[in-house]
């Protein structure tokens, strides 16, 4: 079990030419940089969602009447 | 007057002081021990396993936790982020003595360390990755102090002096950024030479880039985690502007922490995407790899996150302090454990007591020096007589 496990894991990163291994983790890279592009702009918001909250407004709505 | 003595007897047998007193009496015999009878006689190293926990936590540890000093002074001079500035002491004041602990502990660790300024002057080339950090750690070194003497020529009321360092600041914070720019990522570069000892979740051939944008993370965490303690030991010293600004320094400090442990996660798993080692995370390194990775970074920057839009300085805090502890466990895991992973276990290095015992001996040294400089000199509140200068 223990042996078959490792074949198959061994088997799913064999590759056969520099241009099999080049194509398949550029391939797997270029998705997660996409992921991370969009869940670092994701993270960047909930970090500073609450700035705006925080800071004095400049420009303080007016009051009429 | 007899009172004032009274004071002093007291503070004098403190718990703290007796324990420290302890450990550096035991540093002292361990020291003698060290010089009389050579490395062998207090360490398991070997010629296998040349480098044991003096590299791996009083040197890389030691370096990384230092980074709050170019950090700080690059927010603050360079960035003009002046509403950090009550940090920049104390950061100067923790980096300088973590490097001249680091250089302490390298005449332990180093078989001649006489020569450790051979480097410069005997040498076959300067090709060497470990000549550019010992030239960096030496030139940087020299930075910090200069950077840290201010404080101490207010303190020995040397005006003109201090007058003079003070305007060399720019100066010293571009050295210090570019020399903590060089060495920080040398020390990950100088595992790039075993790519078959240390284990592949580990060795990447953005180690370099990885030592130096975590020391950003260690830099952050340790003036957050330096000024916690300073707060709750040394909360007399500090004077209205550093009680004022310490709320923005911890938010500030907190959201950069956070966003840079989240790039940090991000490039180190593009290193495992671009070497395809994946598989490796289905074994007990892969375990040992995904607590760090989740426990010591995702973690991390998830609670400092929430602190800061909670505006929770407590979590802040004590994210802190976990984010210290996964630097030092990151830096085990590469100088360490995963290092030379295949061989049996009997042939692995694990640190003798003795060896330890030094590392925490030079600890407390540095805590005892820092706790001498706080209590003496103006790094936790302004002198009255340069104040805004």
């Amino acid at each position: 079990m223990g042996i078959k496990r490792e074949r198959a894991l061994f088997m799913e990163s064999t590759f056969f030419t520099l241009q099999d291994f080049m194509t398949f983790t550029k391939g797997v890279t270029y998705i997660l940089m996409v992921v991370a592009l969009i869940g670092i702009t994701g993270f960047w918001l909930f970090l500073s969602g609450r700035d705006e909250d925080d800071a004095v407004d400049p420009h303080p709505p007016e009051h009429h009447g | 007057m007899s009172e004032t003595t009274t004071v002093s007897n007291k503070s004098v047998w403190t718990p703290f002081n007796l324990v420290a007193g302890i450990i550096v009496a035991i540093g002292l015999v361990l020291t003698v021990l060290r010089f009389t009878g050579g490395l062998a006689a207090v360490t398991n190293l070997s010629d296998d396993n040349p480098w044991g926990i003096w590299i791996g936590f009083d040197l890389l540890c030691g370096v990384a936790l230092a980074a709050g000093g170019y950090v700080t002074s690059a927010a603050v001079y360079i960035f003009g982020l002046k509403r950090f500035h009550s940090a920049v002491r104390p950061a100067i004041l923790t980096g300088f003595l973590g490097y001249a602990l680091v250089v302490f502990a390298l005449h332990y660790d180093v078989g001649r360390p006489w020569r450790l300024p051979y480097p410069f002057v005997v040498q076959q080339g300067t090709t060497s990755l470990l000549f550019e950090v010992g030239a960096c750690v030496a030139l940087y070194l020299t930075v910090l102090f200069i950077e840290f003497t201010p404080a101490a020529l207010e303190w020995l009321g040397l005006k003109r002096a201090r007058n003079l360092v003070v305007k060399l600041t720019m100066l010293l914070t571009i050295f210090g950024v570019v020399l903590s720019t060089l060495h920080q990522s040398s020390l990950g570069a100088l595992y790039l030479i075993a790519p078959s000892k240390l284990h592949p979740l580990w060795y990447s051939t953005y180690l370099p880039v990885y030592f130096f944008v975590s020391s950003i993370i260690a830099g952050l965490s340790m003036v957050l985690f330096e000024s916690t303690l300073s707060h709750h030991y040394f909360g007399d010293k500090l004077d209205e502007a550093h009680k004022r600004e310490s709320l923005g320094v911890t938010l500030g400090f907190g959201k950069a922490a956070s966003l840079v442990l989240a790039g940090y996660f991000i490039i180190k798993v593009i290193g495992m995407a671009t070497a395809n080692t994946w598989h490796y995370l289905n074994s007990g390194y892969g375990a040992w790899f995904l607590v760090e990775m989740l426990g010591f970074v995702a973690l991390p920057c998830f609670l400092y996150a929430v602190g800061v839009r909670d505006r929770n300085v407590k979590l802040i805090r004590y994210t802190a302090a976990w984010t210290v502890l996964g630097i030092v466990v990151n830096r085990f895991n590469v100088s360490l454990v995963a290092f030379n992973w295949h061989l049996p276990s009997s042939q692995r290095y694990f640190p003798h007591w003795m060896e330890i015992m030094i590392s925490v001996f030079i600890v407390t040294v540095g805590i005892l020096v820092f706790r001498f400089i706080v209590t003496r000199m103006p790094i936790l509140y302004e002198h009255p007589e340069y104040h805004g200068h």
